[in-house]
Formats: structure tokens, sequence, C-alpha cells
């Protein structure tokens, strides 16, 4: 799949302090989520991508455009960053038209445009009235509108879901898949990792300015052969099951298990070989030997991908 | 015109627009409007007063015995005592006496008459102050002429409208182009739009500049316009002069100014070299002196402060351009530095780097 963004090997230090340092991604069209705490380069990243500061070392290009090059870049990249750029008493609508107008859009175009992304980001209602007297979520939803606007093929998003309540975090999550199922590119950085499992189609994950892992986040799980895998099962009878799991009956094969934690109903298990224990955790389940009511990875989400690369002081997740 | 040529021209238009309005109605920007109106708050009040006076001096003229003349008040002379003056002139329109205690030379108090008479021939008020009778001073308080409100104005508009007035009017207007907007963490809106850096520092800066004419030629135009409406005097000269030079002013402080808010944090530290390196103008070598905007700009005022009636030295040596040069050589001059400045500030704003976290 062709990269949406590129950085082949980019740096960036802020005078003797390191931004990011020897970066080479290849971003594909898709939800992309940067994973990291403060400090670790996320928004680096996203200023660099969209030429707000320049690399120290390397290249960025951005569908083959540079990201210095703002006259092509802004016309195929919307950056939503995390902070308010209105003119004081402007309306809603009125800042859209405003950043429209720069685009040398006709006002009917504009006009028709601003309306379908306000439509879009669910602010029809209050496009009216001043920003100022916006909710912080309806701010966050105007910024988004913002980098919307121009219909763009890659999205950059500093912490789209801040501030959201629930109902428009959830239709704001599901207007990021139809933009990723649409085949933009949609690269947003979110602390809250368990949105990031939710929405993402890959993970790029940062810490203290390196990019310690990328790629879809089971990929990245599987990859950790340190860390066992954590395999929750749930069933009626947890500890009948543990024991049939550790002691099979003769004829039965023996499992590779290196830990099991009983629970009310269900069953956590510690594998080596994940691949290798479904396979015999099925064959068990269909002999009838388990009463097995479902199975879930217990660690094959974001956080705790991050908490195992970069030790567990570092998947709180942050801003910078 | 080409496509691109006029594509490049939107996208300034479309900057210019949005500036505009901000720049004229910025909050941070309404002392700018007080600078600009001082010099008329001024004028005003210099109008009321000549105004008054003129009043003054055909209601006292209407009070003389006899008419009364320049040369009747010439006469007039130290030691003449106050029955002479009453005989020559009749008795004043207004005086006023009063006395003074003084110690005499055998050390005993003794009690003075002083006095002060007022008289009018209808062009100008005479005060003659009399001391225990006897003459001591006559002062003559003359209608302003032409002559006298043009140094009047040229005064104010070099010393004080252009160098601090304009100046720091610019400092307010161009500094905030770019710096108040980093400081309000709102460049970005620009910088994420499909638009060359250069294009919105060209934007900004003719919306700038349109702000800084406008206000300071307004107000230049109207203090021009009031002070020709002193008694007898009709109509103040060189107007379309004064308001070029202001119009000038604003460009290159204007360019200077934006380039400092590209460099700089905080406004005070460009404002007080610039300031002083303005005011050290007269006293620098020819060729320094030559990177200056004031050194132009009063190359190209219509009337020279320094070569009027009662001017100091000093003040001479801080208001003249030492070394004369043509208007045409000045203006060329001013546009060159403007246009350094301004090429210079294009390329700053192109390696411009928005990280918020960092201001």
């Amino acid at each position: 799949m062709t990269a949406a963004v590129e950085f082949d090997n980019v740096s960036k230090f802020y005078g003797e302090v390191l931004g990011v340092n020897r970066i080479h991604l290849a971003i594909p069209p898709g939800i992309t989520s940067l994973v990291g705490p403060n400090g670790s380069g996320k928004t680096t990243l996203m200023n660099l991508m969209t030429g707000l500061i320049q690399p120290t070392r390397g290249r960025i290009s951005v569908l083959g455009i540079a990201a210095n090059d703002p006259e092509r870049l802004f016309r195929k990249v919307g950056y939503c960053t995390q902070f308010d750029s209105y003119p004081s008493g402007a309306t809603g609508r009125e800042f859209l038209e405003n950043y429209l107008s720069l685009f040398g859009d006709a006002r009917a175009a504009r006009r028709q445009r601003v309306g379908r992304v306000l439509e879009r980001v669910g602010l029809e209602a209050a496009a009216d009235r001043k920003i100022a007297a916006y909710s912080k979520g309806m701010r966050q939803r105007i910024r988004l509108a913002q980098a919307l606007a121009h219909d763009p093929q890659v999205l950059v998003l500093d912490e789209p879901l801040n501030g959201l309540d629930p109902l428009v975090r959830a239709d704001t999550i599901a207007l990021f898949r139809g933009l990723g199922a649409e085949g933009r590119a949609v690269i947003l950085s979110s602390h809250v990792l368990h949105e990031v499992d939710a929405i993402s189609d890959q993970v790029i994950m940062l810490s203290h300015g390196y990019v310690v892992a990328e790629g879809q986040i089971h990929g990245v799980r599987s990859e950790l052969r340190d860390h066992p895998i954590q395999i929750r099962l749930q069933g009626a009878r947890p500890r009948e099951m543990a024991a049939r799991l550790l002691q099979p009956e003769p004829g039965q094969e023996l499992l590779e298990v290196l830990e099991v934690v009983v629970g009310e109903r269900e069953l956590l298990v510690k594998v080596r070989d994940a691949p290798a224990f479904y396979l015999a955790l099925n064959r068990l389940a269909a002999a009838g030997a388990i009463a097995l009511e479902g199975v879930a990875s217990a660690d094959d989400d974001a956080g705790s991908v991050y908490a195992y690369l970069v030790g567990a002081a570092g998947s709180g997740g942050g801003g910078q | 015109m080409s496509a691109g040529t006029k594509a490049n021209l939107e996208a300034i238009a479309a900057v210019f627009r949005l500036e505009l309005r901000k720049t004229f109605l910025a909050r941070r920007g309404l002392w700018v409007y007080l600078l600009a109106l001082a010099p008329f708050v001024l004028f005003l009040g210099y109008t009321v007063q000549n105004k008054i006076e003129a009043q003054q001096r055909q209601e006292l003229a209407a009070h003389n015995q006899k008419p009364l003349a320049a040369a009747d008040f010439a006469a007039i002379h130290r030691g003449m005592t106050e029955a002479e003056v009453l005989a020559r002139l009749g008795p004043p329109a207004r005086q006023f006496r009063f006395g003074r205690r003084r110690r005499a030379a055998n050390d005993t108090i003794e009690l003075r008459l002083d006095a002060r008479f007022r008289y009018s021939d209808g062009s100008a008020l005479y005060d003659i102050f009399l001391e225990d009778g006897k003459v001591m001073n006559v002062r003559p308080h003359p209608a302003p002429t032409l002559g006298d409100v043009n140094l009047l104005f040229a005064t104010v508009f070099q010393f004080f409208y252009l160098r601090l007035a304009v100046f720091f009017g610019c400092l307010g207007i161009f500094m905030n182009l770019f710096r108040g907007e980093l400081l309000d963490k709102s460049l970005h809106f620009y910088f994420l739009a499909p638009v060359r850096r250069s294009h919105i520092l060209a934007g900004k800066f003719l919306a700038g500049l349109a702000a800084a004419v406008v206000i300071f030629c307004g107000s230049a135009a109207v203090q021009i316009w009031l002070l020709g409406r002193q008694p007898g005097v009709s109509g103040l000269g060189h107007m379309g002069a004064y308001l070029g030079v202001t119009a000038l002013a604003c460009l290159g402080y204007g360019a200077v100014f934006l380039a400092a808010g590209l460099n700089f944090k905080n406004p005070i530290v460009p404002a007080v070299a610039l300031l002083l390196w303005e005011s050290v103008n007269p006293f620098l070598p020819a060729l320094l002196k030559k990177i200056s905007v004031i050194y132009y700009l009063t190359q190209l005022c219509p009337v020279s402060v320094a070569s009027g009636p009662g001017v100091s030295p000093l003040f001479a040596l801080l208001v003249a351009a030492p070394a004369a040069i043509s208007k045409s050589a000045a203006l060329i001059g001013l546009l060159l530095v403007a246009t350094v400045v301004l090429v210079y500030s294009a390329r700053r704003v192109r390696r411009l780097e928005i990280d918020y976290s960092a201001d």
C-alpha cells in the first residue's frame, strides 16, 4: 500500500533538547494512532508532517508533497491542533468561511462546503453563534470542522476526542472510521488507550522521541516474545477448567501454560505460544473436556503493549 | 495576467481582507488611536485658546477711547509714568493692581504697588507692566500668523508625531501581526492554509499599512484642517506632503516593526533600541545615518523646523537632517530600506516555526 506520509531519517532538536530522533515511518491510509506519554514526541511528529516546524535532519513528504510546501500541502492535508485560532467575535460559520476564503473558493462554494462540514461534525444548530460562547466540546468540534472543511486526503488530529461528551465521542469515532474507510489517512494522537484500540488500524508507539513500535496492535503484541500472552477464558467452572488445562486426562495433549489465575467466572492464562494454545484449546472444547463460554485476549491492547515496550510508567499517555 | 500571478494576488487579498478588520479593531491596539489623536487634542486646545484671544482682542479694542495702533504701543517705553501711558493710550480695557511687600535698603518692609494694563488694537493684545507707577515692560500678544502655525505644526509633526506617535503606533500595529498571534496561539490559522508564507506576510503587512495610514494620515489631515481654521489664517499648506510623509513613516516603521515581531518576543527591546538609534541619528557617521527611517522622513518634510525663528541650536541639531539630500533620493532611500527589511522578513517567515509550548 502506498504510504500517505513518509518520514525519512527525521530528527528534530529544540536547541539541545531532543524532539524526535531518527524517525523512519511510512504511514498508510486508514486510521493511525500516535501513542505515547507527554514529551514522547507525538505533537512534534504532527507539527513536522504539517510543516509547522522544520526537521533538523531528514525529509518528510505527505502524498509526495514536501512538508514545507504549504501551497500544495494544505490542499490535501487538514490539521486539527490543540489550540484555538478564532478571531474574536466570529461565529462558527464565519470562522470556517474565513478559513476557506484562503483556499480561493468562490463564496457560494465556500458556503456549501461549510454547510456540509458543520453537518458532519454536528454543529449546524450552533453555527451562527459566537465561538466565544461555545463549550469545550463544541470548540473541539469546530476545530475538527476546520481541519475537514476542504475535504483533505490526510487528516492530522491532535487529541481530537478531548472534551467531547460520550455521545459526540462515539459519533466522532464513527466519523473517523468513515474517513478511514474512504481511503483517507487519519493520523491522530490520543492519551485514552482503549479508544486507540477501538479506532486504529495501526499504531505508532513513541517514547522519549523514538518510535518504539509501529504496525497493527496485534502484530506488535505478537512480536513481544519476552512477555507471555495473557488470555482470558470465561466459563461457569473456572477451577475445573484450570485443572483440565494443567493436568490433562490420558490421551489429551499437555498445554504449555506458564501461569493460571483463577477468578470468579474466568481464568487468566499466560502462555508463550498463543496460536498453539488456541489450537489445543479448540480441541479440548470440541471434545467437551472444558465448558468454555468465551475467550478473549487480556493484553492485546495498546495500553498493555505500550507498558511492555516502555515500562508501566510510560503507559499513562498524554499530550505532547 | 498569468493564472499564477492572479492566484498569488488572490491569496494576498484573502489574507488582507481577514487581517484588516482585526487590525482596526484589535483590543490591544486601542492606544494607537489615542496616540494618533494626541496632537489633535493639543491643536484643539490651541484653536480654542486662539478663538478666545481673538474674541478678547475685539472686545478690548471696543473699550478704547480712541483708535489705537501698533505704533502707539511701540511708543511706550520702560520708565514712562502711569500718567504718561494713560495720556497716550487712554484708560486700559482691563487693569489688575496688586501690592507687593519688599525689604528696603534700611531693612524696613515697604509696600510696592504694581499694575498690569491690558489693551488691544484689534489685531494684538498688549500687556503693560508697571512697578511703583513706572513702566517696566510691554508685552504684545499678536494673533498667530500663517508662518507661526506652519512652524508649530511642523515642530509637533517632526518632533512628536513622526518620532513618537507614528513610531509607537506602528510598533503596536505591526509587531502584533505575527507576535500577537504567536502569543494568542492562533498563527496556525494561516500557516495551515494553502498560502505561501511570504504571501501571508504580504497580506498582513498591507493590512497593517492600510490601518496605520488611515489612522495616522487621517489624524494628520484633521490636525492640518484644524490648524488652518485659526483666526486670520486661511488654510495650512503642504497637506499633501505631510500626508505623504506620514504614509511613508508608516511604511518604514511598519516594515521595521514587522521584522522585529518575527524576531523578538518582547516588543520593548526593539522599540527602545530603534528609538535610541533614530534619536542619535544626527550624530551618526554619514553611512550609518542612512540605515534609518527618520533620516529620510526629515528630508521629505515640507517645512524645516531647524530654520525657524527662535529655535535652539540643540533642538535644531536633533530635528534637522545635517547632510541634506534631494527629496527623490530620500524617497528612494526610504523605499529601499523598507524593501530590504521586508525581503528579510519574507525569508524569516518561511523558516518561522510554530511551537507554542516554547513561547
